[in-house]
């Protein structure tokens, strides 16, 4: 047992001696061959070169331009003689502004640092506005994405950045959050295009994509505020409005039926008094033909109009002569 | 024998030594002067690929053909009705003519810090000149507003230059002022 401990414990190691021994050995027997396999080894490493399917490859040589490689297998000058740069050309690449993906997938998880110094921007009503976008764009020609703007990528960006900018700057703090959106992001991508096109940078715009665009963090509770009173100032219209419509209308059918009363009294009144206006003026008239006559009729009239009212009352003869001196209204009011 | 043996060697050597000094290889995105001694030689050499020089003599100084990238310092910087915003500030540029660029800067990086000093100079001239509401805007567009009680809010005062003049005027008085150094400068944005 112990025996075969301490073995065990040896063996590895006389087993790697051994093991560089032959090695070296065989590196010493063999010098010239290993020399040219590695040479072999080395040459097809710098000559043979896979393109991907998503890509081309623009050849150098000597430090000028040459060809460009299709996708698969292809074979360039090895030794530095030729250079070969691999372009995603039929890929899509984005940028994104103002915010970053950490992990793509079904639910998207995004970067938690703040990228303010890129998405913050003054509207044209100098406002802050807080944009995120992200720019979809394709490299179209290799040679010139290559060999024309140095340090593409950090271009681009600054271009985009700039279109967005100066686009937000011109609108108003409104249409960039609501209203205008759609506008502004296919203008930005118009102006970005027209930049690319006069630098020459070989990348087309495929698509300029607003994402969130919010107030500013220490803005953001008074937004609200703002959009809240907004919205309570319309409820409160609203209710106002019904209100009105509710108490106004009856209000005027009722001022409506007090002015027809009045008016109806006030024909009723006229009409009277020029009635009796007219009968005033027939017994004057009659009167003046007559007087005696219709003094006397005017007294019977009269009193035939009071005595019913009299009520019991007993008229006596002033002489006294009679058998029965009393008139009895009230036998002949029942007999009437 | 033996002498002869060691005069062939160096001779080697030496030849090998002078067709790797005698050849230089321009990029495609590369150009480059050949000085002697210090002194511009010759035309500036901007077709890519190989190119000859006398060996040992001469040597190459090459400079970037593309269109370069300049940065400038974010900076706060007071406007015409003194209210001090944020401006970042950037350009592109390129040297057009290798020689004069050599003659006057060098090398790239004095060609950066000239373009700092006459840029930011050149900002800080427009900025302190202009309104900031002619910084921020480029035109006198009429917004679009669909809340009507927002009308009174959305009226915008009118700016009398623009954003997009400003900076093509200091693109115009860098221009102006790179002149005689080979630069060119293609572009001029700022950010507010």
């Amino acid at each position: 047992m112990h025996h075969c401990h301490v073995l065990a414990m040896h063996r590895p190691m006389e087993e790697l001696e051994e093991l560089i021994r032959k090695l070296v050995e065989f590196v010493r027997k063999h010098l010239r061959r290993v020399l040219i396999i590695a040479f072999v080894l080395f040459t097809l490493l710098t000559a043979v070169k896979t393109i991907g399917p998503e890509e081309e490859g623009v050849v150098l040589y000597l430090g000028k331009y040459d060809r460009t490689l299709q996708p698969g297998l292809n074979f360039i000058i090895p030794f530095g003689i030729e250079k070969m740069f691999k372009i995603p050309v039929q890929r899509q690449l984005k940028h994104e502004f103002g915010f970053r993906t950490e992990t793509a997938g079904v639910r998207t998880e995004y970067g938690s640092g703040s990228y303010e110094d890129e998405s913050s921007m003054l509207t044209g009503d100098l406002n802050l506005a807080d944009v995120e976008w992200v720019v979809q764009y394709r490299i179209v020609d290799s040679y010139k994405y290559l060999f024309r703007v140095r340090n593409s990528e950090k271009t681009f960006r600054d271009m985009s950045e700039a279109a967005m900018r100066k686009v937000v700057g011109d609108r108003t703090v409104n249409e960039i959050l609501t209203v205008g959106r759609q506008e502004a992001a296919s203008r930005v991508e118009f102006r970005l295009q027209e930049m690319c096109d006069e630098y020459q940078n070989g990348i087309r715009v495929d698509q300029v994509v607003l994402q969130d665009v919010n107030p500013p963090e220490t803005v953001k509770p008074s937004f609200n505020a703002v959009n809240q009173a907004q919205q309570e100032k319309s409820t409160l219209i609203n209710q106002a409005e019904s209100e009105y419509n509710q108490i106004i209308p009856r209000a005027r059918g009722e001022a409506e039926e007090t002015v027809q009363l009045a008016e109806a009294y006030a024909l009723n009144r006229v009409n009277g008094a020029t009635g009796e206006a007219a009968r005033f003026n027939a017994v004057y008239e009659e009167f003046v033909k007559a007087p005696e006559v219709t003094r006397k009729r005017l007294y019977l009239e009269t009193l035939e109009r009071i005595l019913p009212k009299a009520g019991n009352k007993i008229i006596v003869d002033e002489k006294g002569n009679n058998v029965l001196p009393l008139l009895n209204i009230e036998s002949l009011k029942k007999t009437k | 024998m033996k002498i002869r043996n060691i005069l062939i060697l160096v001779l080697a050597g030496v030849a090998i030594a002078a067709s790797i000094s005698g050849v230089f290889i321009l990029d495609e995105t590369q150009q480059a002067i050949v000085t002697e001694f210090g002194r511009p030689v010759g035309k500036p050499r901007v077709d890519p690929g190989m190119h000859f020089k006398v060996p040992f003599i001469q040597s190459v100084q090459f400079f970037d053909k593309r269109y370069l990238e300049w940065d400038g310092d974010v900076n706060q910087v007071p406007t015409k009705d003194k209210k001090f915003i944020l401006v970042d500030t950037y350009a592109r540029w390129e040297i057009t003519d290798p020689l004069q660029f050599f003659i006057r800067l060098r090398d790239e990086r004095s060609g950066q810090s000239r373009l700092d000093d006459i840029l930011d100079g050149e900002t800080r001239n427009a900025v302190a000149s202009h309104e900031l509401l002619d910084l921020v805007r480029s035109s006198n567009r009429v917004p679009e507003v669909v809340e009507s009680y927002m009308e009174e809010l959305e009226i915008l005062d009118s700016i009398m230059v623009g954003r997009g003049k400003i900076e093509a005027e200091v693109l115009a008085k860098a221009n102006e002022r790179t002149s005689d150094l080979g630069i060119r400068i293609l572009d001029f944005s700022s950010n507010a």
